[in-house]
């Protein structure tokens, strides 16, 4: 099989083994609905060795398989002379067209049980929102690695078709080095330094949900317990402290096995075509980005990824709002040098002309030092009527958040030389973001009556990957860089994607 | 790539602000206050059965609080037209709005992605019409010329189209 010319003039199927991956799919997804219909119907009394609970059990599986089968059975992909097609449904039949030219990335990937079974999927994405799902669920490695190609090089034929002259095949060949490559060890590295605060969260949020869905037994076990231990405040205080200290190990365990997870055996290739990064333990995915589909590049660190020297580096290309994050490239650990390399080779502008800096202007300071240090403090303390420790707790969140505001604040500037922007925000936890003026959709300019008043507005750049806001700058400044970025766009000779 | 236009200088770029803004037909600002006013009347009538019905706690309370927000909005309304307008460039379409939050946005024909023409129900009875232009770069970077004849909404879209293409 894997030595077939690849012929997709004719419609295909895919690996046999597709039934495999189909039907796990769908029995995972009955699984996920069955389990809590059944916990929740028959609690922890259901008899497993019922006959009919097991009759049933096996009905729906059998009712999968076949399930499966037909799907596999109805599946086909196909190309026409400029488009791909992909047809699907077993009741409704169903006809997806996607023309070349519109095809953003094509991504090999495999999970788990694709692994296993020898296969890998295939993901289409295309331009625009449209949430269609192109999916192909298993395919040897090479005709998926050959569809890839095949589908790229139509795509590059159907984009510039009026461009004749291209070197054909000069720099494919070559074997591409990656730019970073992560160890084990800096995989637990990225771990341990993790946002742990959102980990929290997201950990939280997780064991709420599950303690509510079963919550009925838990409440009778803990009124059996406390009813048994009437007397055992004392040993209640030292669970806490052992739940909270569980907690935060848990937080450190859940956050470096994510990193293993998503990262492991990461591989981030960067040239003059593109980005391109392999990562993931199970689930091994391989994301790639054109050169001229990179809408800008954004870093950032907080205060333990900086001791250990990492930053944050997410490539974003054009998207639409919802899928923004799926799209973009990110790898969590560059050191200086790589990041370097990684900017000079898609902003050899930087060194072109000079910067110029734009600050926000001081008002600003003061703006975030009231809104997000003063008015809390002052709320905390007007509670500290009722209960007098709030007013401690107002004086420290004060001194906590004002110096923080203050030097958000300060810290916030655009820079912009001939050709390119730079934004710079946040103190503890910087970000920068590297954009080329020509990849600007447009542009705004905000500004309330205070501000008017005062000579101060806000930039808004959209950009195809998101909108990013100067706050603050002085009128004429923002007007200046308003007035720029409109003629650089209007007279751009690159397209922006 | 060595491209570079060093006689350019700031001053000498073509300003936006210094342009003059053509202002909004003036049947948009009369379509608003129709808008408004039959909102209000609307609320009101509800209001007042809602009093009706229910016991007589504060029954001036509501209608009240509803003309207070009608003169608010109107008054927004009638200063913030003044604000509204929208400039026509050889390389751009501009769009400025709002008195106490002011905003300015401009989109080069280059990043237009498509237009449209829409009208709503009271639109139609002032015969106006608003252009939407969109880009890639998401709802917050698009704009709506509004307050445009349908005549004249259909021949701006026709406008934008023919621009836009030449630039594509």
């Amino acid at each position: 099989m894997p030595n077939n010319e690849l012929d997709l003039s004719q419609p295909q199927r895919q690996s046999v083994v597709g039934v495999g991956v189909i039907f796990i799919k769908k029995l995972r997804r009955a699984v996920n609905v069955l389990l809590s219909i059944l916990v929740i119907q028959f609690g922890m009394k259901a008899d497993f060795t019922s006959f009919w609970l097991n009759g049933a059990i096996g009905l729906v599986f059998l009712g999968l398989l076949v399930a499966a089968v037909l799907t596999y059975r109805n599946f086909f992909f196909y190309a026409t002379e400029d488009s791909f097609i992909i047809e699907k449904g077993v009741l409704s039949k169903e006809r997806i067209t996607v023309p070349f030219e519109r095809i953003q990335t094509v991504n090999v990937n495999q999970n788990l049980i694709q692994r296993i079974l020898g296969v890998v999927g295939l993901n289409i994405d295309t331009a625009g929102s449209s949430a269609k799902e192109l999916e192909i669920a298993a395919l040897p490695k090479a005709m998926a690695k050959q569809i890839q190609s095949f589908l790229m090089e139509s795509k590059q034929a159907a984009v510039d078709e009026t461009i004749v002259e291209e070197e054909p095949n000069s720099t494919e060949k070559k074997e591409r080095k990656a730019l970073v490559r992560l160890t084990l060890k800096d995989l637990v590295k990225v771990g341990l330094t993790e946002n742990h605060l959102r980990t929290a969260g997201i950990l939280f949020a997780l064991i709420s949900g599950y303690f509510w869905q079963f919550q009925q037994y838990f409440e009778g076990y803990t009124n059996e317990v406390i009813e048994n231990n009437s007397n055992m405040l004392n040993s209640l205080i030292t669970m806490q402290s052992f739940i909270a200290l569980a907690f935060i190990l848990g937080i450190g365990i859940f956050s470096i096995i994510q990193a293993i997870l998503k990262f492991y055996g990461l591989r981030f290739y960067c040239d003059e075509e593109g980005v391109k990064l392999e990562s993931g333990l199970l689930k091994r995915v391989s994301y790639q980005i054109p050169e001229n589909k990179i809408q800008l590049i954004k870093w950032s660190t907080n205060p333990l990824r900086r001791l250990v020297g990492f930053k944050t580096v997410v490539v974003k290309q054009a998207s639409s709002v919802e899928l923004n994050d799926k799209l973009s490239i990110m790898i969590p650990a560059c050191n200086e040098l790589h990041l370097n390399r990684v900017l000079e080779n898609f902003f050899p502008e930087q060194a072109t002309s000079d910067f110029k800096t734009y600050s926000a202007q001081r008002w600003f300071c003061y703006q975030l030092v009231l809104l997000f240090a003063l008015l809390p403090a002052a709320l905390l303390a007007s509670l500290g009527i009722y209960e007098t420790p709030f007013f401690f707790i107002a004086i420290a969140w004060f001194l906590i958040a004002a110096p923080f505001s203050w030097m958000y604040a300060k810290r916030m500037r655009l820079e912009s030389n001939r050709e390119m922007l730079q934004l710079q925000r946040a103190w503890v936890f910087p970000q920068r973001i590297y954009l080329h003026y020509y990849k600007l959709q447009s542009v705004q300019l905000k500004q309330n009556v205070f501000q008017k008043r005062r000579g101060l507005a806000h930039l808004v750049l959209h950009t195809a990957a998101g909108s990013y806001q100067m706050w603050q700058m002085d009128e004429s400044e923002a007007l200046e860089i308003y007035n720029y970025a409109l003629y650089k766009i209007e007279t751009a000779e690159r397209s922006w994607m | 790539m060595e491209f570079e236009n060093n006689t350019l200088s700031v001053e000498g770029l073509p300003q936006l602000e210094a342009l003059s803004f053509q202002k909004l037909n003036k049947e948009y600002l009369w379509m608003r206050l129709t808008f408004m006013v039959s909102l209000y009347l609307l609320l009101l009538g509800a209001a007042l059965l809602y009093n009706f019905f229910t016991e007589k706690f504060a029954v001036w309370l509501l209608p009240s609080g509803l003309s207070l927000l009608l003169i608010w909005f109107l008054i927004a309304e009638i200063v913030g037209f003044k604000y509204k307008g929208f400039v026509l460039r050889e390389h751009d379409i501009s769009f400025k709005t709002g008195w106490i939050f002011f905003s300015m946005t401009s989109v080069p024909f280059n990043r237009i992605q498509h237009t449209e023409v829409t009208q709503g129900p009271f639109e139609r009875i002032f015969d106006l019409a608003k252009v939407k232009v969109y880009t890639a770069g998401g709802a917050s970077s698009d704009i709506a010329i509004v307050g445009l004849s349908e005549v004249d909404a259909k021949q701006l879209k026709e406008h934008i189209n023919l621009l836009s293409s030449k630039h594509a």
